[in-house]
This record gives C-alpha cells, structure tokens and sequence, in this order.
C-alpha cells in the first residue's frame, strides 16, 4: 500500500518535472497539508502557515526542471518550505500563538466531539504551540520534522542542510525542554 | 550501557524509532532510565499529531493551481560550461600571471621586494600596455637581459642569496659552485 502510493507520487513528480500543471496540481493536493502543517508549528499562526505553504509550491513548481531525482521529491519540497518558513520567522521575530487560531481549530473538529473535549484539545493544541514558542526556529524545525513528519535524521539533515551530529543534538535538547515544559505545566503523562 | 547512553538513545527515539540493541534489557535492569523513558512515552500522547492539523486543502490547492495557470516552470540553465570557463581562465591569468613574475623576478624567495625590479615591473606594465608589444621569445630575452644589466646584483650573487644554509651546504658538497659562478 505504502509502495502503490510512493510509486503513484513518483509518476505525479516524473509527469510534473515534464510540465504537466495537472500532475503538479495533484501532487499539491496530496502534500499541501504536510507542509502548512509544518509551516503552522512554525509559525503558530494559520494564515501565515497557508501562505507559506502556497508560496512553497510556487517556488516548487517554478523550479521543478532543477530537481534532482536523488533526494527525494518530498525532501526536496521540505527543503523550500524550511527556508520559507525560516526566513519568514527571522523577519518576524517570533512564534504567534494565536487564540482565535486555535478556537477555528476546535471549531472544524465537528459537531460529533463533546464542550469538554473542544476545550481539552483547545488547551492541548494552545500547550504545544506555547511549547513550541520556547525552542529556538532552527531547534523547533528539527523537532517538528522529526516527531510529527517522521522524518529520519538523516533526511532532517538533507532538508535543513545541518550536520547529522547537530541535528540529532537539537532533537535532544528539544526533547529535554519538552520534558522540563511537560513538568512545569502539570502535562499528564 | 551506561544511563547516560541509554537515556540519550530514549531521547532520540522519542516520537519515532524502535528501541536500539541494548536498550531494553537496561530499561528492564534500571528503574531510573525506565521512569524516564515512561515519562517521555507518556508526552506524545500530549503532542498530537499531524491528522489532527485540518486545513482548507482544496483553498489552497486551488490557490496555487490558478497562480501556476499563468507561469511556466523555469528551464534549466546548464551553467557547467561556465564553471569550466572560469577555471580556464582563472589558470590562464595564474599562468600569465606566473610567467611574468619569472621573467621580471620582481621578488626574491624571502618574499621581500626588490626596489630595482618595482620599478622595472612598472616600466614592463607600461610596455605591455602598448598592445604593439609582441611578447614573443625574442622580445623576453631581451626583457630578461635588461633586467640583468639593471639589477644590483650579480646574476650568481642574487642565486647564492636565495639559498638557505642548507641547500648551500648541499650545493658546496655536490656541485663546483665556483664553476657555475
């Protein structure tokens, strides 16, 4: 299953590096949510997190004849959307943590999910962000790439351009903080 | 392992890989490293995860498909040749570069400046400004006789101050100095 989906995006790549604008569209389709999901954790802020990923795929597709097949397509984009988001935090300074962001959130959950459980998940989605907010951009990329894409260390090396060795050491650290913000916050483990 | 290891490995496989070789029989043995480990086990639950960021996907599927209507992807550049190019003529100035300096010998191996070759190198400089100079073999021998006739030095005296003491020594034992001289 896994096989069938990697081999389907490898021909929505090979047809998109051709020019194709419908195969390029669908491969947006399928990772759009991947990258602004990263870009959110980032920036703490939803429309930012969407503009950075639409401007991700911009650049993507404009420079999509200069992809080199050997680091892997989603690697490749990961890459495009670090540097975006990167550089959007360095001239912005800081993580937004927005109330109302996390309220739309709770909100799209659906009718099915109880007062008490929205404002469980509004507490948790609030906590993380506010974790995040404590780790340094380049350390919050490394953590975010690593827990929530699951992406091996080697790959966070590819994509950030970072020493395997420096990578592994801002995934620890990262994991130490979050224990200490875990015990200061009274998380329940 | 020692806890330090182990925890180090617990932290790096929080959120993602198996256990390392080694790790569970220590988490099994210490009971310090395994509350450790419970306690980051017990944080994931806390972070969620991906599936539960939702997103207008369609928005901005849409968003970006309208923009890329309009555009085409950039061709790629093949700058290699450039890269060659540069080099080429990076080696061909260091040649040039190289030669002229031999010729004129504007500066002796201890790196300290002759003043009678600057002001030859300038008198050169302005010769080779006049694109009617042919810097042809004939046109060098002559470069390199003028020089000699200017320096302060004897062609061999200049040489023997060049040398250091060891190189000297080897030349006195190896070679008829005086008949080179």
């Amino acid at each position: 299953m896994i096989d069938e989906a990697r081999e389907e995006l490898e021909r929505l790549v090979e047809r998109a590096v051709d020019g194709d604008k419908d195969a390029f569209s669908a491969l947006v389709r399928q990772l759009m949510t991947q990258v602004a999901a990263v870009a959110y954790r980032m920036t703490g802020d939803r429309e930012s997190a969407r503009d950075l990923a639409q401007e991700t795929f911009l650049s993507a597709w404009q420079n999509i004849r200069s992809y080199r097949r050997e680091a892997g397509f989603t690697s490749w984009l990961y890459r495009i959307a670090v540097n975006k988001t990167l550089n959007f935090l360095k001239a912005n300074r800081r993580l937004v943590v927005s109330d109302e962001v996390v309220i739309q959130e709770a909100d799209r959950q659906g009718s099915a999910i109880t007062p008490e459980e929205e404002l469980s998940r509004r507490d948790l989605a609030d906590g993380v962000l506010a974790f995040m907010a404590t780790l340094p951009p380049q350390q919050r990329m490394i953590f975010n790439l690593r827990f929530y894409s699951q992406m091996s260390f080697d790959e966070i090396a590819t994509v950030t351009g970072r020493a395997l060795g420096t990578v592994k050491t801002g995934y620890r650290e990262a994991v130490s903080k979050l224990r200490d913000h875990a015990r200061e916050k009274g998380w329940k483990s | 392992m020692t806890c330090e290891e182990a925890r180090e490995h617990v932290e790096l496989s929080f959120g993602g890989d198996e256990l390392v070789d080694g790790l569970p029989e220590h988490l099994a043995a210490c009971e310090s490293c395994r509350r450790f480990h419970d306690e980051l086990n017990g944080l994931t639950g806390q972070l969620g995860s991906d599936s539960d960021f939702h997103f207008n996907v369609e928005d901005a599927v849409d968003a970006v498909t309208a923009q890329i209507s309009g555009r085409e992807s950039r061709p790629v550049v093949n700058l290699s040749w450039m890269r060659y190019l540069t080099r080429v003529a990076a080696g061909v100035v260091l040649v040039a570069a190289s030669y002229v300096s031999y010729q004129v010998g504007s500066h002796d191996l201890n790196g300290t400046t002759d003043p009678v070759s600057v002001g030859y190198v300038a008198e050169v400089d302005s010769w080779l400004s006049d694109t009617t100079l042919t810097l042809d073999d004939e046109t060098v021998d002559i470069l390199i006789e003028d020089y000699a006739r200017r320096s302060v030095y004897g062609a061999g005296e200049a040489l023997l101050d060049d040398l250091t003491d060891d190189e000297l020594e080897y030349l006195m034992e190896n070679l008829d100095v005086g008949e080179i001289l």
